[in-house]
């Protein structure tokens, strides 16, 4: 017996982009090697602000994600690609090849997945070091 | 006494299940305890953040860190915020995010079992870490599972491993 995690595709994409982001900015911190009040200097904000974005306890703007990657010596950049499944892919769907029944539960769930996230793009952000290059 | 399989069939426990993209696939497995289950239908999906202009709910934690979970990725990839934590002498984890404490084991490499889950200012507050981790490790001693029970293990690599 399974259970599905009660949450429609759009919260759960925001939610984890959304983690994602934050993931990676804590990853450009702890690279960078720079100290939270060395980092709060530079930005002009008090020690407890930048612990409190760096925790993911404060909403995290574009503006505030630019500013720390500025303040690390980082480079944000964001993309967006098509969030469809690559011909010959396991996965892939083609409008005249739909299974009539799903094999299991876990395909099953990947169709739905599919169709109703088929015209939904992949968004991803990713900081990039300037030191390194 | 059962085999993990076994306590699914007889619904002691449930598999939980995340949307995957295409190209994702299960490296790990999570399950739930009738009782978890029940706290994620009834209390999680309801949950507002208590962080002022949070705009991620408890549930897209959740999802979050469970889809992290199933995919093997590193639950500690930083030491700025750790999403699994070993709770002391007991062998139980926790699964974390902002607002979510998950408590649970290990019966397996890469199987977590949830037991418990609450809001992290509801625990601090009330201070309900202890009981939670004792009412944890109360559970698994009740379960029919065949022994042992658990990875004997403090090390993240012992319980985990990480997909390539």
């Amino acid at each position: 017996m399974s259970f599905q995690l009660p949450i429609d595709p759009k919260s759960s994409e925001a939610g984890r982009f959304i983690t994602s982001v934050h993931e990676e900015l804590q990853n450009a911190y702890i690279e960078s090697g720079v100290q939270k009040n060395k980092l709060a200097a530079v930005l002009g904000c008090d020690k407890s602000r930048v612990t409190r974005v760096l925790t993911g306890k404060e909403n995290l703007t574009l503006r505030t994600l630019a500013e720390f990657a500025w303040a690390l010596n980082y480079k944000p950049s964001f993309q967006m690609r098509k969030n469809n499944p690559p011909k010959g892919c396991n996965n892939f769907i083609s409008s005249d090849a739909k299974p009539k029944t799903p094999k299991s539960t876990y395909y099953s769930g990947i169709c739905n997945q599919q169709k109703q996230t088929s015209s939904s793009a992949t968004v991803s952000t990713k900081i990039y070091g300037l030191i390194d290059g | 006494m059962s085999t993990l399989k076994e306590l699914i069939e007889n619904g002691e426990l449930q598999e939980i299940e995340v949307n995957l993209a295409f190209d994702e696939q299960k490296w790990r497995r999570l399950y739930g305890t009738n009782e978890f289950i029940k706290w994620v239908t009834d209390e999680l999906v309801n949950l507002k953040s208590p962080l002022i202009g949070q705009d991620i709910t408890p549930l897209e934690q959740v999802d979050a860190v469970f889809r992290d979970f199933i995919v093997g990725k590193d639950m500690q990839p930083n030491k700025v915020f750790k999403k699994l934590r070993f709770s002391p002498e007991v062998y139980v984890w926790e699964i974390r995010t902002w607002d979510i404490r998950i408590f649970g084991w290990f019966p397996l490499k890469d199987h977590f079992i949830c037991v418990y889950g609450d809001r992290k200012e509801d625990i601090v507050t009330f201070n309900k870490y202890d009981r939670y981790i004792a009412q944890t490790k109360y559970f698994r001693e009740q379960l029919m599972l065949n022994e042992p029970k658990f990875v004997e293990s403090k090390k993240i690599k012992d319980v985990l491993s990480i997909a390539n």
